[in-house]
């Protein structure tokens, strides 16, 4: 069906690196969210992933020193950072 | 220990090799009302916000593997269900929708362009609130002149857009064919963007925003 997912920047970026913030961003803003009683908790979901968002700049910092090729092999591309 | 899903596709799909998901869970199938879902068991997410991370990128990386075969719903990380008994009477309660739904975006992707500005209009420097929101209105009015030379460059590729707006990004999903994505990504390239904007251009991805009622 063809590759992974990849990044491109367009515009005045100064720097064509792709953080980790905003592959994260994706990955906390796509898919099926289920509401109801079958999870867990909505609000506790939502606070999960408010805290998430929270804490993103903390993560990419946490994030920083991580090895990129492992980073990379996890999000399933080569040439993404 | 509760059930993180990943993902909800066609029983027909022929699945990769993929053996462990987050915090190397083994991942299990589960199929239900025509469905196919893959799961894993899980302990609590991790606090440790490195830890978190790689969660999420193991998530990603799991249905992202799944949907290099075929289409897929994926499910937003991190969504936990209390049982399989709660996972199962899901899938029986969207059958309908999400049944409709994978055959609607047989061999579909979507591409995700995320618009942000470099330096955003603060209050503190606009000398009065009308001069702020004139700023304002003049950043939107950017980021709206480049979503259009986006769309138009990628042209008859995009078989639909929808694009959020939100405080301080906005958002383009292009439905696309799944194996078009370089092509979109060629065409969407040549776009120049100025103002201090700039767009990441992403994907293939699976085409979440396109599910219509389901999502």
């Amino acid at each position: 069906m063809g590759a992974g997912p990849d990044y491109m920047v367009l515009g005045e970026s100064g720097d064509a690196e792709i953080s980790l913030l905003e592959i994260l961003d994706h990955v906390l803003n796509a898919g099926v969210v289920i509401h109801g009683s079958l999870v867990i908790s909505l609000a506790g979901v939502d606070l999960v992933y408010l805290g998430l968002n929270v804490i993103l700049t903390s993560v990419e910092t946490a994030v920083r020193n991580l090895d990129k090729r492992q980073a990379a092999a996890l999000l399933g591309t080569k040439d993404s950072f | 220990m509760s059930i993180l899903p990943y993902c909800v596709f066609s029983p027909a799909l022929v699945l990769p090799d993929i053996v462990t998901g987050v915090q190397q869970a083994p991942l299990l199938r589960m199929e239900e009302a025509g469905l196919a879902c893959l799961y894993s068991e899980s302990k609590e997410l991790p606090k440790d916000p490195g830890e978190l991370a790689q969660s999420a990128m193991a998530f990603q990386s799991t249905v992202q593997q799944v949907f290099g075969s075929g289409v897929v719903i994926p499910f937003r990380f991190p969504t936990l269900l209390r049982s399989l008994e709660d996972l199962s009477s899901h899938l029986r309660e969207k059958s309908g929708p999400y049944s409709a739904a994978l055959k609607k975006l047989d061999g579909m992707a979507q591409m995700e362009v995320r618009f942000t500005r470099l330096s955003a209009p603060a209050p503190s420097t606009a000398t009065t609130g009308t001069e702020y929101l004139k700023s304002r209105q003049a950043a939107a009015d950017g980021t709206n002149a480049a979503v259009e030379a986006i769309k138009s460059a990628a042209g008859i590729l995009a078989h639909e857009w929808i694009v959020r707006e939100a405080a301080d990004v906005t958002r383009g999903y292009a439905l696309i064919e799944h194996a078009k994505a370089a092509d979109f990504k060629r065409a969407v390239g040549f776009v120049k963007l100025t103002g201090g904007l700039r767009a990441v251009v992403s994907g293939p991805w699976p085409p979440s925003e396109f599910m219509g009622a389901s999502s």
